[in-house]
């Protein structure tokens, strides 16, 4: 099969590329500008140097291709809301509509839609309706795949684990060890998108994690060296948070009155004194750990994420047996001139 | 309380370093009083300085720039000599975005336009505490003699260039990967190295038709002065790699006699790791900023618009070494090796 990928140097686009090839797939990757299509030509895979907005040049660059991905979109960091939709409107409707009429549109949407009150949601939601609105004018079946927390060798979210794994014997994390992570790693991702290719689904919205669910546990087993002793801190019960409603509590209770507090003291006997003596030092302590729990103890936001519900695709491979495929994109990624 | 009055600044080039950097970092200093953005698209003058207590206007030809005391050039190398010229007859001071030039001859042209007036390059990691540290490691001789130095960046990913983007016309960028980005490198390599003279020695290119995407570079670094150098250094080899195709990695190494030193080349808060052999184990020891040392992008940036503002405010004359260090003349000179007769069409 052939598989366009809009976006194909994008950090989950390049590595579907070169795990779609390692799948025995020939993967299309259209970028914008020459200087991205350098890395393909030198690793051999076949990439066009096209806007998908500009109808006449899609069609041609998506002529025989089975699926067109759509990974890329631009963001409010760089565009305006308002321009941000024009954008990624565009870029769907373009791929969409200049595909092959036999083949399927995939769409990389998020987790973050499944709750859209953040404008990364609601973004990505828009581009889910836009993808189903052109589909169905195009009559070619759509697949919005609402990926989770991409893991692989050069996704952010794997740099982030490996740097904070690094080579620390111990481990603190604020995040209970059987939670659900919601990660995927793009050999699971390229599964799904040719799960997707193939039809094997009904057109639809799905979600797409690791298969089975990978709980925070496997998560940072993956990536620590054996014998690395891990210890979780749940938010709701940790110390960390404890500290935290000590120092609030006492903050906001007597910081309105702190002259009037110490001045007070002239008159209390020894013993409310002593009393009081105590629990400022444990308040400070508090203050004190605290400072160090925070810079040591990794709690990312992504801790907080519920399970994320399907539906999902079935019969995918189960991640572990596929992260072999992960070796083709750590050999293209190996050191230069090692 | 400061008695400081701050100085005029402008701006030519309303593009994204402008808008992510130079534009925050100079409304948060006092010493900077912030007058105008120019723009040959008026529209993205105005659009950047929404937000901001600054007008954003088009400008298309130098001599309508408006009044500063001092200016910011960002716009791309291939077309500056024009604004150098204008607000060097003004006398007005300058900082440039990098690269200043990439050659010498066009690098000496523009100083020799921009007259006695302070003038800088964006050269930002020359900032950053490691680059410091280690340029006065390099300088001490503590572990021993200098043996090996490698400085690689890894571009592989998204581009982040847009279709019509300066930056896919060598003419206006003064070429790809290596005066785009490498110039960095090549300064910390400069400042790092700052007893030694740098010799290219090989350097071997993978083009996208007229631009660099891949540098593979091999130097000699020479003692500049044999007597200056401790325990009669002899010359070290230097490996620069830069892509956009081939992951190498991004990293620092600089081996010495006794020593192993890394760091992250583009970090600004990079720690210098240092690993000692010690019998048949290793010690490795690691060496944070100082409490005072910059740690992000934006805090170099600053600390390179008070240097020359402070230049401004006292009306300070630079030497013409002074003016050639601030402006990168090594670093252009190096780069302008490692091209050699390799260019395409890129600009100087």
């Amino acid at each position: 099969m052939t598989v366009a990928v809009v976006g194909g140097n994008g950090h989950i686009g390049m590595e579907l590329c070169l795990l779609l090839r390692e799948a025995g797939e020939t993967p299309r990757p259209l970028v914008r500008n020459r200087i991205g299509a350098a890395f393909f030509e030198a690793h051999d895979i076949d990439a066009r140097v096209v806007d998908v907005t500009d109808d006449e040049a899609a069609e041609k660059a998506l002529r025989g291709v089975d699926a067109v991905v759509v990974s890329a979109r631009t963001d409010v960091e760089r565009q305006s809301p308002s321009e941000v939709k024009a954008t990624n409107r565009a870029l769907v409707t373009g791929a969409v509509e200049n595909a092959p009429t036999d083949a399927a549109a995939i769409l990389f949407s998020s987790v973050s839609a499944i709750d859209p009150s953040s404008f990364y949601g609601h973004a990505k939601r828009y581009e889910e309706a836009i993808l189903s609105s052109a589909c169905a004018s195009a009559d070619i079946p759509g697949y919005a795949l609402r990926l989770g927390h991409v893991l692989g060798p050069r996704q952010h979210w794997s740099r982030t684990l490996s740097e904070y794994v690094g080579d620390r014997d111990d481990l603190e994390l604020s995040v209970a060890p059987d939670r659900h992570s919601n990660v995927v790693h793009t050999v699971t991702v390229c599964d799904a998108v040719l799960a997707c290719a193939r039809r094997d689904p009904e057109p639809g919205t799905y979600t797409v994690v690791n298969v089975p669910q990978w709980t925070w546990q496997e998560v940072f087993e993956f990536y620590a060296a054996s014998g690395t002793r891990m210890r979780f801190y749940p938010p709701e019960t940790d110390e960390q948070s404890i500290a935290r409603r000590v120092v609030s509590a006492g903050a906001s209770l007597l910081e309105p009155y702190r002259g009037a507090v110490f001045r007070a003291l002239d008159y209390v006997p020894d013993r409310a004194y002593y009393e009081l003596r105590g629990r400022y030092k444990q308040r400070l302590a508090a203050e004190d750990l605290l400072e160090r729990i925070e810079r040591t103890r990794l709690d990312l936001f992504v801790f907080d994420y519920e399970s994320m519900p399907g539906p999902f695709l079935s019969d995918l491979p189960e991640t572990r047996e596929r992260l072999d495929q992960e070796r083709a994109v750590e050999a293209v990624f190996g050191l230069h001139g090692a | 309380m400061s008695t400081t009055t701050p100085s005029r600044v402008g701006i030519v080039g309303a593009g994204t370093i402008c808008r992510e950097a130079h534009l925050p970092v100079l409304t948060n200093l006092f010493e900077a009083d912030l007058a105008f953005v120019a723009d040959v698209d008026g529209e993205r003058a105005r659009r950047t300085t929404r937000g901001y207590a600054v007008r954003g206007i088009t400008v298309s030809d130098p001599e309508d720039v408006p009044e500063c005391d001092a200016c910011l050039l960002a716009v791309p190398v291939g077309v500056r000599d024009p604004y150098i010229a204008e607000l060097g007859r003004r006398g007005t001071a300058m900082f440039t975005e990098k690269p200043f030039a990439t050659d010498e001859k066009t690098h000496q042209r523009r100083l020799s336009a921009a007259g006695d007036t302070p003038i800088t390059c964006n050269y930002t990691r020359l900032q950053f505490a490691a680059t410091q540290q280690l340029r006065a490691l390099v300088a001490s001789g503590l572990f021993g003699s200098l043996e090996r130095v490698s400085l690689s960046h890894d571009l592989v990913g998204p581009t982040n260039v847009s279709p019509g983007s300066y930056r896919l016309n060598p003419r206006l960028s003064g070429g790809g990967i290596l005066a785009e980005t490498g110039c960095h490198a090549v300064s910390q390599l400069v400042s790092i190295l700052g007893g030694y003279d740098l010799r290219v020695a090989s350097s071997e290119f993978r083009w996208a038709d007229d631009i660099e995407v891949e540098v593979d570079a091999r130097l000699r670094a020479v003692p500049a002065d044999q007597g200056h150098l401790p325990g009669g250094a002899e010359s070290a080899t230097v490996e620069l790699t830069l892509s956009r195709v081939t992951p190498c990695g991004t990293h620092g190494r600089l081996v010495f006699e006794d020593a192993t030193v890394t760091f992250d080349p583009v970090a600004a808060d990079a720690n210098v790791t240092v690993e000692l052999p010690n019998g048949a184990q290793r010690s490795v020891l690691a060496f944070a900023p100082a409490e005072d040392d910059v740690t992000t992008f934006l805090q170099a940036f600053s600390q390179e618009w008070r240097t020359l503002l402070r230049a401004v405010r006292e009306t300070e004359t630079w030497s013409d070494e002074r003016r050639e260090r601030e402006t990168g003349l090594a670093v252009t000179s190096v780069i302008s090796d490692i091209y050699g007769d390799q260019r395409g069409e890129a600009a100087a």
